[in-house]
């Protein structure tokens, strides 16, 4: 009944998924933080993932034979009425693993497309080419539900994620599912398993 | 009969929410036992059931089971954090720490059990709240205390804040400020790794085995996720469970305090009763606090002509004139997933005092024992209505 799939992807540029609070003044725009056991981990929330995998699902859903747009609320949930079918753990990230860089930006102004004044600001960002792994769990049975999931994580290597970052997906490694049913459908979206990925 | 006794951590913030101010979901300062049951129903549920609706349910779990989720009957107990290996409990209303010192505590109670447990009046609530030396006293009534090496600690839960934006969900992108003021929110949640236990009562052994079976077996490691955002990162708690009969637990108890015929009982969750009303208006009457407690064999403790005082010194009910409850009360509501809302009720807040008096009884500790794991009545089943005694280690 359940599904376990494991992504592994990398980032393209600088990444921020901040909205953290602000602890050293001169970072505006922090990540944010777990501490525990006084051992700080980097916090990216699973609503993040989710979100982009949603958006992906509903531009993608089209081309996936059989596929109703129904399927979209089945498998995100619906606020305040359900939960979907695809529970998306957050990313934790351990700081001595990734080197978090400080940048500068500037606001723009976007009717005038010039940089706005006084507007300068910080922001904590993870470098290209750092390894960024996050996990899902479909409770679906139905290999269209698990075909749209797959789809939207390939759609990943396309589209923003976070704050004007983008990511590439390595690989994935899959388990509770048949291995016939992984290759079709991986092979389909030219996915690759990850070195032993598969198990059901 | 059968103790299911669960340890968890939290692996991932955990969002209990519990009141709004403006754009802030504030979070509860403990978690509700009737929370981590709906956690553990729903894995049951979710990973077993060939259908997700627990009703259209054909396979994966048995017909018992299903109707144990459906309509519960186990009682889940307090939730008991842990700090530093040490099982936290709920202070009492008469437990005063200093309001510029707050390392500093005087518990009242002890000096005046003799008198309480007399049934002496009380004339005067100030007789309880005590001196400060050079300032005033708090209550602590309803944090939760650890003692260490005689000294009481309060436990705090580290919080966590997560800042979110509404999302519009027609285009499903961020909603702009100037479109929606306030579209910018935040959750405070329980920061992960918090360790707690909870003890789970359960009549029927082979729904019980059933439970331990399909979380793995006893002492195996399995998630559950409790709390709001489930689906998107947060509330996943490791735990593990381990299975103790009844009557093992209960062949070793604690010596219980009792003087005068009575003991003193402190709340470590929300207390009330519901009795049909009097009154032509009203259904049912409902009372922060138990009248009678029973058990197979008959009432074993009783609140005998009795007052009920608030802790904002106001009286509140009395048959009589001698207070046998010390009760700070706040409405309680709850929901359930299959039957809709619970009538708001008047209930007495963890960390009032009662006193009961004790009917002639064998084995008093056992009895006690067994009102403290199981409950005090069918209400337990609810989450509500567990007491714990005062023991005669407790004041050494």
């Amino acid at each position: 009944m359940k599904v376990k799939i494991k992504v592994k992807t990398e980032t393209k540029g600088f990444l921020n998924v901040g909205m953290g609070p602000t602890i050293d003044l001169s970072i505006d725009n922090p990540f944010n933080r777990i501490v525990k056991d006084d051992e700080e981990t980097i916090f990216i929330p699973g609503s993040t993932v989710k979100g982009v995998l949603r958006k992906n699902a509903l531009s993608i859903i089209h081309t996936i034979p059989n596929a109703a747009p129904s399927k979209i609320n089945e498998l995100f949930g619906v606020s305040g009425s359900h939960h979907g079918k695809l529970w998306v753990r957050s990313v934790k990230i351990n700081p001595s693993n990734i080197e978090l860089l400080v940048l500068s930006r500037i606001r723009i102004d976007i009717e005038t497309n010039r940089a706005i004044k006084k507007a300068l600001f910080t922001e904590e960002v993870i470098p290209p080419m750092s390894n960024l792994d996050f996990t899902l769990e479909l409770y679906s049975k139905d290999p269209i539900d698990l075909e749209i999931v797959l789809a939207a994580i390939k759609e990943l290597n396309y589209q923003r994620f976070g704050k004007g970052g983008s990511i590439e997906v390595k690989c994935v490694s899959l388990e509770g599912v048949a291995p016939s049913v992984i290759h079709g459908i991986l092979s389909k979206y030219n996915l690759r398993i990850c070195d032993g990925g598969e198990s059901e | 009969m059968s103790l299911l006794t669960l340890e968890c951590e939290t692996i991932e913030p955990v969002i209990i929410g519990d009141r709004q101010i403006k754009n802030i979901i504030l979070s509860a300062n403990s978690i509700p036992p009737n929370t981590v049951r709906g956690a553990l129903y729903s894995k049951l549920v979710r990973e077993n059931c060939d259908n997700e609706r627990i009703t259209e349910c054909t396979s994966g779990l048995s017909e018992a089971l299903k109707r144990e989720i459906m309509s519960p009957t186990a009682s889940f107990g307090p939730v008991r954090i842990l700090k530093d290996g040490i099982e936290s409990k709920v202070a009492h209303i008469f437990m005063y720490s200093d309001k510029m010192k707050e390392d500093y505590h005087i518990d009242t109670l002890r000096e005046n059990i003799d008198r309480l447990t007399r049934g002496e009046t009380v004339s005067d609530i100030l007789d309880l709240i005590p001196e400060m030396e050079k300032s005033y006293p708090k209550s602590i009534g309803g944090r939760l205390i650890i003692s260490r090496n005689g000294k009481i600690e309060k436990v705090s839960l580290l919080k966590w804040s997560y800042i979110n934006i509404v999302i519009n969900e027609n285009t499903r992108t961020t909603t702009k400020l100037d479109e929606d003021v306030g579209a910018i929110f935040s959750y405070e949640a329980l920061q992960p790794g918090l360790k707690f236990k909870q003890t789970i009562y359960i009549e029927n052994e082979r729904i019980a085995n059933e439970i331990i079976e399909k979380l793995g077996g006893e002492g195996k490691h399995f998630t559950i996720y409790i709390g709001r955002g489930v689906t998107r990162g947060f509330g996943c708690t490791d735990c593990t469970v381990k299975k103790q009969a009844l009557e093992e637990v209960l062949a070793d108890t604690p010596n219980y305090l009792v003087k005068n015929n009575a003991v003193i009982a402190i709340a470590q969750t929300n207390i009330f009763e519901i009795k049909p009303s009097n009154s032509r208006h009203t259904l049912i009457t409902t009372f922060p606090y138990i009248e009678k407690i029973s058990t197979e064999k008959g009432t074993v403790l009783e609140i005998k002509k009795y007052k009920v005082l608030r802790s904002d010194l106001k009286y509140i009910w009395g048959k009589g004139e001698l207070p046998a409850a010390f009760v700070k009360t706040e409405k309680i509501k709850s929901w359930a997933t299959l039957h809709g809302p619970r009538p708001i009720i008047d209930s007495a807040t963890p960390g009032s005092v009662f006193v009961y008096k004790t009917r002639e009884t064998n084995d008093l500790n056992k009895t006690l024992r067994k009102i403290e794991l199981t409950g005090a009545n069918n209400l337990s089943r609810l989450g509500y209505n567990y007491l714990e005694f005062l023991k005669e280690d407790d004041f050494p």
